[in-house]
């Protein structure tokens, strides 16, 4: 069996991506990807970037979580069909302050039901653990591209790292060693928001092609190996 | 100067008018060739060179699993199990078992030539006596190889290649592309064949018989030359060999490339042209009416005249690049076609890159472009040198 080519951290129109939903699934499919989390942000409404995108409507809200979820299962039935890729509904829950030390941002993979990005963290963990849904901190320490740092989690690690099922050792073209370094769980993603951020840092698991599978191993985290997905190399 | 000015305007407008005729014309007899009839259909392998991921790479490979033609088979050519479009290759092959696919991957280093270096142990492995030459970015339709093959009804017939069109874009570097290959290098490429009786070898697509080509010396003959195209087609037509180019277009499907690589292809092209045509390549620069009209208005300090003027050849250029668009099948990009100013700007300015450097990078060798586009190593370089770029 060889092993899955894996991105779960991927954004789309239905909040701050470049690329509509089915163009997304049409982008991975195309480059021959065993499995895809859709992850849009749910963001916080008390920091301006979130009231902003709340009404500009960029953001997942309890008011379009139903059609988010509804447009995620049909494109998973297409990407299932037409690519034989696996698409895992998820979200983002994005919590932005002007402190860096305040920020942060959490995965919820495999997610059915809404979770407002306004609760406190240990309400969020609880009610995504209730879900069975998988919780990833995402670019956990000081990144290179343009995302506003987030660093929460970071700092207060001893506190929280029980509620994660993984963190992302890399993000789009960073590599974070101090997460692995401290030997929790790793996943690699991509944060997807343009057609070019297809060409980044991805995960390989040595799985079963289905949801529960794929779960399990990012749980378990034996085998799971990191990947550069490339276009080419600068000396190619 | 105002004098030389308007002359070089006028001159440029007639070219154009006449790249735009022979284009015309060309895609007409495309069109009425696609309905005859087809006579012998010998066996066929299909070499695809791939290197990562081409947008919509598995349509593009699946296109060739779908051709109306008896038999054939594909041989995807890989240089390493790294590369992500190996794992394309692999889908395309479980899902169409009944199609004769096979995947070669070797780190064939002979030549100079990535592409030629890439195809070599695939093309050993290839079993027909007639060998296509495929990019991995073309997406042809079913007729496709049919409509090839009948060329060789001619016994004169040595290659045929094919005119390309660009097709799928979605970003503005991609939009840029297809339409310097829709209105720039397919109008060229009609205008050089037809009038001028120069067929022009587009590597996108070559068809020709193997024991023509081992006569020829095989790849081995082309592996340390850049345009590896044309020196295939100049040496079929000094062997007396009749070269081809099917006016049946064939589509390339670019849908997300940026404005830079946009830039930074053509400028390798550029070069690839200057090394191979020399003093010619001077001709290009009679292909742009809209840079030599920016000039002249420029240089008259936009006198209201010269800037009517300008007006009404920049619209004549537009409307001509709209209806080669539409005659392509472009209909939804020939509203578009107001892009066609900024390219031709661009691609005014991308014509002095030749002059910049004749170097290209590749796996750590710095190899000069040297004439008839040989490539020769420079030297092991450790870093790029400015105004040096990656090939492929």
């Amino acid at each position: 069996m060889s092993a899955l080519l894996c991105d779960f951290h991927i954004h789309t129109t239905w909040s701050d991506g470049a690329v509509d939903l089915p163009e997304v699934v049409d982008i991975y499919g195309q480059a021959g990807f065993d499995v895809i989390a859709i992850t849009d942000h749910v963001y916080n409404s008390d920091s301006t970037i979130g009231a902003w995108a709340d009404r500009l409507n960029k953001t997942i809200a309890a008011g379009n979580f139903p059609r988010y979820m509804e447009e995620l299962r049909e494109e998973a039935d297409r990407a299932m069909r037409r690519y034989g890729m696996l698409l895992i509904p998820g979200v983002e829950i994005t919590k932005n302050y002007l402190s860096k030390e305040a920020s942060a941002h959490v995965l919820l993979l495999d997610l059915q039901r809404y979770v407002s990005a306004d609760l406190p963290w240990p309400d969020i963990f609880r009610d995504a653990r209730e879900q069975r849904a998988l919780i990833v901190a995402c670019h956990p320490h000081y990144t290179d591209h343009e995302i506003h740092d987030t660093l929460y989690f970071w700092k207060n690690r001893q506190k929280y790292e029980a509620h994660f099922d993984a963190w992302e050792v890399a993000n789009r073209t960073d590599l974070f060693s101090v997460v692995s370094l401290s030997n929790y769980p790793i996943l690699a993603n991509s944060d997807f928001h343009k057609a070019h951020h297809l060409y980044s840092w991805k995960t390989l698991l040595p799985c079963r092609k289905d949801v529960e599978s794929v779960k399990e191993c990012i749980r378990d985290n034996r085998g799971v190996a990191i990947t550069m997905f490339r276009n080419g190399t600068a000396r190619e | 100067m105002i004098l030389v000015l308007e002359f070089l305007v006028a001159a440029s407008l007639a070219a154009c008018a006449l790249q735009f005729g022979s284009a015309w014309k060309a895609l007409g007899a495309g069109r009425q060739r696609k309905g005859e009839d087809d006579g012998e259909m010998p066996p066929v392998s299909i070499l695809k060179p791939l290197k990562g991921v081409d947008d919509r790479l598995l349509d593009n490979l699946e296109s060739f699993c779908r051709l109306d033609y008896p038999e054939y088979e594909i041989v995807f050519c890989l240089q390493g199990a790294s590369d992500p479009a190996l794992r394309v290759a692999r889908k395309v092959k479980e899902a169409h078992p009944g199609r004769e696919i096979s995947i070669v991957v070797a780190d064939c280093r002979e030549g100079l030539n990535p592409k030629v270096n890439n195809m070599m142990p695939g093309y050993a492995a290839a079993k027909h006596p007639f060998v296509l030459i495929s990019d991995s970015n073309v997406a042809p339709d079913p007729g496709y190889l049919r409509e090839a093959v009948s060329h060789f009804r001619d016994p004169e017939v040595g290659l045929v290649s094919h005119l390309v069109r660009g097709v799928g874009a979605r970003t503005l570097g991609a939009r840029l592309e297809s339409q310097h290959l829709n209105t720039f290098i397919l109008p060229s490429v009609c205008l050089l064949d037809r009038m001028f009786s120069m067929p022009c070898v587009v590597g996108k697509s070559m068809l020709m018989r193997r024991s023509d080509l081992e006569a020829l010396g095989g790849l081995d003959a082309v592996k340390d030359y850049l345009a590896e195209d044309y020196i295939l087609g100049e040496r079929f037509r000094r062997a007396g060999k009749k070269v081809v180019v099917s006016s049946s277009p064939v589509n390339t499907v670019n849908v997300y490339r940026t404005v830079r690589q946009f830039l930074s292809r053509h400028a390798r092209w550029n070069r690839m042209r200057f090394s191979i045509a020399g003093p010619a390549y001077f001709s290009e620069l009679f292909t742009n009416p809209v840079a030599w009209s920016l000039l002249t208005v420029v240089s008259t300090a936009g006198d209201g005249d010269v800037l009517a003027a300008a007006g009404v050849v920049v619209a004549a250029k537009a409307s001509m690049d709209a209806a080669l668009l539409a005659r392509l099948g472009e209909r939804r990009e020939a509203w578009r076609a107001y892009l066609g100013p900024l390219r031709d700007l661009l691609a005014f300015g991308l014509w002095f890159s030749a002059f910049y450097s004749r170097n290209v990078e590749w796996r750590g060798r710095t190899l000069r472009i040297t004439r008839g586009s040989r490539l020769v190593p420079v030297a092991e370089t450790p870093a790029m040198e400015p105004g040096t770029e990656a090939a492929g």
